[in-house]
């Protein structure tokens, strides 16, 4: 992983379309803002692990198990 | 915007491939889905993945359980899939069993949207705030069909 240091007020390109900026610093939280198109995902890392880890977990979910819980609906 | 959800206008065809644009998040690997009954239920059906056994997420229609889903998803995503009018898109959500307790829950924040003329999908962000990742459901209220139940 590229790592950069950054001040407030910088900023760093990906690629030609995405832009992140470093508005401010306070204590142990950075406001950053994206610049991005608007078909590029941008998410927050805890969220995207969250429900990636939901998914996951449902392909571990057996028929059996829908079967009997899901009787007759 | 917010998205209806039909899922009487999916033909559960299991000749035909739904591609998830973006993959299922967790699951990116995987982008070729069948969307398939699961036998002797309504509710309930298995998004699996082509070719890959292992693969498959229970998912249902949340408007099931959840009669006023209206999931807020921007123009621009559900034009990610040539959604141009929400009534177009079905809209599912997984589901998640734990094992021991034998809770039920459905993430109501991230549903899957499909554009069922293209059979295109992908797995949007929810931007309603009360969505919950993992919002209980309650099967035996809702399996209530009026009817009596000795009948």
């Amino acid at each position: 992983m590229l790592v950069l240091t950054r001040k407030a007020g910088e900023g760093i390109y990906i690629g030609e379309d995405v832009l992140i900026k470093i508005f401010e610093i306070e204590g142990d939280r950075v406001k950053i803002g994206i610049e991005a198109p608007k078909t590029t995902k941008v998410l927050r890392l805890e969220l995207y692990e969250d429900i990636s880890g939901e998914n996951i977990k449902a392909t571990g979910v057996s028929k059996d198990v829908i079967d009997e819980l899901f009787k007759g609906l | 915007m917010t998205v209806d959800t039909n899922l009487e206008d999916l033909k559960t065809d299991e000749e035909k491939i739904i591609t998830f644009i973006n993959g299922i998040m967790g699951l990116e690997q995987y982008k070729k889905y069948l969307l398939l009954n699961h036998p002797g239920s309504d509710t309930v059906k298995w998004l699996q993945a082509l070719n890959e056994p292992g693969i498959a997420l229970p998912v249902a229609d949340p408007s099931h359980f959840y009669p006023d889903y209206a999931p807020k998803i921007s123009r621009e995503e559900l034009l990610k899939l040539d959604i141009t009018s929400p009534q177009e898109a079905i809209v599912l959500c997984v589901l998640t069993i734990s094992k021991e307790a034998k809770n039920i829950t459905m993430n109501l924040k991230a549903p899957i949207v499909i554009n069922p003329a293209q059979r295109l999908a992908d797995q949007f962000i929810a931007e309603n705030p009360e969505y919950d990742i993992r919002q209980p459901i309650n099967i035996t209220k809702n399996s209530d069909d009026g009817r009596c139940k000795s009948c």
